[in-house]
């Protein structure tokens, strides 16, 4: 059993729902009208793109390809980090945060699961790899992004407070303890409520497409299973790294609280 | 004058170099809480040295053990960003000692223990008051006027000299060698304020902290200092020296240099 190809056809109706959808919002004046538009627009064109670059690279089976959309894939993401950030590192270090962070777990992460678990012949086929590191890389950034974003909110709300601590002779890392345990904890929070709710309301969106794919549900659901537990770890192991560094970038050598010309509004 | 309770009756330890306690000091007085690390000055100046912050011209200044100088000036002078330097929380060049022992040099947490900071308006960040304690003495918290249970008290529950009183003990409870105070009976009635300067003054005098004091109030300056500075336009001057004082602090000085 194979997917059930779609025509444009298809594809068109489901677009004249948006479109009707976009002309009510003009009506009820949202101003979304043109918005919806555009990213409706960016989603066709985006995804085609990328259906045309895997295209080319299922076909030319090479590390070096994989490689490279890797490196965009991380580029791009840790773009997105910092423009989620409202008050970021100056300099690239938010940049630089957020890539080595997502490189040190999702990257590694992926390369565990491609050669010890699934042991994917040979370790770089682009069908598994390309997916798996995208699926860690998205939710990655989302805990890294929001890890971030808390930390770098509280210790600006709080600095007459941090700076106390320090004054009292605590050191920046007590000094921040508490804000920095906050910020993981949001960061990790949404994937701990992911993986508690599996299942219950919604199927998780690779699953769902294993099974229209015509998997056997039981494979599909080992292959969530396992995604989750990925997920979970680099999405975690990432949020830790991201949230250590950035907090000790917001002191200086002599344990200044430097959020004032080290952060910048975004 | 017992007002740490009974704490351990330290002799003072021959300190190295120049450093000359008062004799009265040296034979009779009692140090709390007070550990000596062998080869450190138990009695140390408080020096900086062309010391320079932004908005000030550079600033030389010897604070002796147990003296205390006081600090007045406009609004906006740079008095806070003075102390703020000293204690090593704002950028700076030139070099600032205590004793033998260079800020640069001290890890900066050590160095904050060691010279102790009072900001004008103390923050608290956890539930209870206790918690930013780590061990305050009860008579401690009797001589200032306050609840024997006040350590269990939500720090909402505080009012606002209650704050400033507490603040006070948090920061003497890390036993600094030096005091460094922005204003810290500024919002208190008379009672509580000199509750606060007889505690501070005794503490400066009974630990030989050197202290660097800033007031607005002349009457108070007379009382706790015969040192006194203003800053003017970014540039320090001396407005008092010596002299006969009827400060409580003239004690600490008689027998210095």
């Amino acid at each position: 059993m194979s997917v059930i190809p779609l025509t444009p056809l298809d594809l068109s109706i489901a677009a004249s729902l948006v479109l009707v959808l976009a002309l009510l919002s003009l009506h009820l004046r949202l101003r979304l009208f043109r918005p919806m538009v555009v990213a409706a627009v960016r989603t066709t064109a985006q995804l085609l793109l990328v259906g045309i670059v895997l295209k080319a690279v299922f076909e030319n089976v090479h590390p070096a390809w994989l490689g490279l959309i890797s490196i965009v894939m991380l580029g791009v993401a840790a773009r997105e980090v910092g423009r989620r950030q409202k008050l970021r590192m100056k300099g690239g270090w938010g940049f630089g945060v957020g890539a080595a962070s997502m490189f040190l777990s999702s990257f590694s992460i992926t390369a565990l699961a491609l050669t010890v678990i699934v042991q994917v012949e040979p370790w770089y086929r682009p069908q598994y790899a390309i997916p798996l590191l995208g699926m860690l890389l998205g939710n990655t950034m989302n805990g890294i992004a929001l890890g971030l974003d808390r930390l770098s909110q509280s210790a600006w709300e709080q600095r007459e407070i941090v700076e106390s601590r320090l004054i009292l002779g605590q050191t920046w890392s007590q000094a921040i303890d508490d804000i920095r345990r906050d910020s993981i904890r949001s960061g990790l929070i949404p994937i701990v409520n992911a993986m508690s709710i599996a299942g219950l309301v919604s199927l998780p969106g690779m699953m769902t497409g294993q099974i229209l794919g015509g998997s056997p549900p039981m494979e599909a659901v080992k292959y969530q299973i396992l995604i989750m537990f990925l997920i979970a770890s680099g999405t975690g192991f990432g949020t830790i790294f991201a949230v250590w560094t950035s907090s000790r970038r917001l002191f200086d050598e002599r344990q200044r609280l430097r959020i004032e010309d080290r952060f910048q509004r975004g | 004058m017992d007002f740490f309770g009974d704490p351990c009756t330290a002799s003072w330890q021959t300190p190295k170099g120049d450093v000359n306690p008062p004799d009265r000091l040296r034979h009779s007085y009692r140090v709390p809480l007070r550990i000596t690390v062998a080869g450190e000055d138990p009695l140390a100046e408080l020096v900086l040295e062309k010391l320079e912050v932004e908005g000030l011209s550079p600033v030389d200044l010897t604070v002796r053990p147990a003296e205390c100088v006081a600090l007045t000036g406009p609004s906006g002078s740079g008095k806070t960003r003075l102390l703020r330097a000293v204690c090593d929380m704002e950028p700076h060049s030139g070099a600032i000692r205590l004793g033998e022992t260079y800020c640069e040099q001290t890890p900066a947490p050590l160095w904050r223990r060691r010279v102790g900071f009072l900001p004008t308006e103390s923050r608290w960040w956890k539930e209870a008051v206790g918690e930013h304690f780590r061990d305050v003495p009860e008579k401690w918290l009797d001589r200032m006027g306050l609840d024997p249970e006040v350590m269990q008290w939500p720090v909402s529950r505080l009012s606002s000299g209650e704050r400033q009183r507490l603040a006070v003990l948090r920061l003497l409870a890390n036993v600094p060698d030096a005091l460094l105070l922005d204003e810290p009976t500024a919002n208190l009635d008379p009672n509580n304020r000199d509750r606060v300067e007889f505690f501070l003054t005794d503490y400066i005098q009974s630990n030989g902290a050197a202290c660097l004091w800033v007031s607005h109030d002349s009457e108070q300056m007379d009382r706790i200092s015969r040192r006194c500075y203003e800053i003017r336009d970014g540039r320090l001057f001396q407005v008092r020296e010596g002299g006969p004082s009827n400060g409580r602090a003239a004690a600490a000085d008689t027998g210095s240099r």
